[in-house]
């Protein structure tokens, strides 16, 4: 089974179009009149209070900022895929997404760097974090 | 009733709170109104101001008119749906305050009930699993709202370096003192290790760790009343930082410490004098996270406090004495009005197990994910 994704909409529609795209872009937004960056998007800025943004490309690292492990799942359809990890994870500083993961996290994994890919699901794109490449981030 | 007497909770009840089929969730909302005016002792008809929090199993656009409308109520002058999640009982007290210090109107009805076990259709369990879940950002990924407060657990362990065997001690503490009462829905005590055992529902959390959804309802009556017979809000706070975890800003400090630290700034109390907390509690994890927010536990101690059974009946600050949620049942939008009326119970000294001595009376509600906070200061009703 093809896991749900996000339909699109127009209340953030560059965001979804970019991460719905071909090449499947995740964008942070950026404000013009303080330069901090949000997500997901919201109409005015929450720190400065302006309302006019931009769009960037994520670039930098991602960091596991929570997660759990569902047990049980919501429906007949999660449950053929439980035990399945969900997790908060920050693309750039003040940026959240939620994710599923690839593996299951355990404790210490809190804070770990994962690489957030896009996928394709059922109905628009998904987030799904790994790992990545292990031995070269821990160093 | 004259217009310099203190503004207050004139009387406070509730529904039997469990498995009750075949009481749909107008009549429940009638039992816990009739109850509340019975114990205010008031004349019904002077009602006239009315808030609800909208229904679960049967909803309306003008939930509260509906409700006065079943109810008899013709005189209504101020009318209210307060939709602030499990934050919206303390927070209509506090609206229920201001309407009538404005002179909106006299005296207010709060009132919640829903037959969330029984009337559980299929369709409503799915609508409830999409409830505060974002379409987009949150909701294609499976999570549901256990996980979703999970994953704030997990950061409240890991900021403490906390064991999550902890939590349990939440889950033993509401037990024992729900053990005390005639009528809990889960009165057995258990242990920490039934807890630990229990079922995983999303890690941190078990089974044990979460509310059971129930049947059940409960009302208030706020007015002008005599300084000694009305329960007088002290102080009371409120904040919202974001309604969906995605949106969390994960702030050092969280809307709950802005909302209790409001409340007891305006009481002029401090924690060290409360006689009793009623702490809203739909995961265990919560309440410990609430007593260290609002400054009554010492940060990432709580647990350890439970433990210790500081929050026991007889400890130093006695907790949830109705059980809570977590053993007296969850039955959705009335939760935190259960909360209000034991606490309000425990003002007045009428409580079925009264602690609190005439002391102020703590009461956190929250609603969202940790998001949508109301406290209450409780205080000048013996
Ligand atoms: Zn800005």
């Amino acid at each position: 089974m093809t896991l749900p994704g996000a339909p699109r909409s127009t209340e953030a529609a560059e965001f979804w179009n970019a991460l719905g795209g071909g090449d499947g872009t995740l964008l942070r937004q950026e404000c013009v009149q303080c330069g901090r960056s949000r997500l997901p998007r919201t109409a005015m800025c929450p720190y400065c209070g302006g309302w006019e943004s931009h769009w960037r490309p994520v670039t930098g690292p991602a960091r596991l900022v929570t997660f759990t492990v569902i047990r049980r799942a919501p429906s007949p359809e999660w449950a053929a895929h439980a035990p399945y990890g969900v997790a908060i994870v920050e693309v750039a500083p003040g940026c959240r997404v939620l994710v599923n993961t690839d593996w299951l996290p355990e404790h210490a994994d809190l804070g770990r760097p994962v690489v957030v890919a896009v996928e394709t699901g059922d109905g628009g794109p998904r987030l799904v974090a790994s790992r990545g490449g292990d031995e070269a981030v821990s160093q | 009733m004259t217009a310099t007497q203190p503004i207050g909770i004139l009387g406070a009840a509730r529904t039997p709170v469990g498995k009750t089929p075949g009481i749909d969730s107008l009549t429940l909302h009638a039992q816990a109104a009739h109850a509340a005016i019975t114990d205010a002792g008031i004349d019904p008809l002077a009602i006239d101001g009315i808030i609800t929090f909208g229904s679960f199993t049967r909803d309306y656009v003008m939930h509260s008119a509906v409700v006065a409308e079943f109810l008899g109520l013709r005189r209504i002058r101020y009318a209210d749906v307060v939709r602030i999640g499990g934050a919206s009982a303390a927070g209509a007290v506090s609206r229920a305050v201001a309407a009538i210090s404005a002179g909106r109107c006299d005296t207010v009805l709060i009132v919640s009930g829903d037959d969330q076990l029984s009337g559980l259709t299929r369709d409503l369990a799915v609508k409830g699993m999409a409830e505060n879940r974002h379409y987009q950002y949150e909701a294609p990924y499976g999570v549901t709202t256990p996980a979703a407060f999970a994953m704030m657990a997990r950061l409240y362990l890991q900021r403490h370096h906390l064991s999550e065997e902890l939590l349990a001690h939440v889950t033993v503490q509401s037990r024992r003192t729900a053990s005390k009462l005639p009528d809990a829905m889960y009165g057995k005590p258990c242990t920490v290790g039934e807890v630990n055992s229990s079922k995983p529902i999303a890690d941190p959390l078990r089974m044990l760790h979460c509310a059971p959804i129930a049947d059940g309802g409960g009302a208030l009556v706020a007015g002008r009343g005599a300084p000694g017979e009305v329960v007088e809000v002290l102080g009371s706070g409120e904040a919202h930082s974001n309604a969906h975890l995605v949106f969390n800003p994960f702030d050092a400090s969280s809307a709950a410490a802005a909302s209790a630290g409001h409340a007891f700034q305006q009481a002029g109390v401090r924690p060290a004098d409360l006689g009793a907390a009623q702490v809203y509690d739909c995961f265990a994890s919560v309440v410990a996270q609430v007593l260290e927010e609002a400054g009554i536990a010492p940060a990432g101690r709580a647990l350890y406090q439970f433990a210790d059974g500081e929050y026991d009946v007889d400890g130093g600050l006695p907790v949830n004495l109705n059980g809570g949620l977590l053993s007296g049942g969850h039955p959705g939008m009335p939760g935190g009005l259960l909360h209000v009326v034991e606490a309000a119970e425990q003002v007045r000294g009428s409580a079925r197990v009264p602690v609190a001595g005439g002391k102020p009376v703590f009461v956190h509600c929250l609603g969202g994910i940790m998001s949508n906070h109301a406290t209450l200061i409780l205080g000048g009703g013996s």
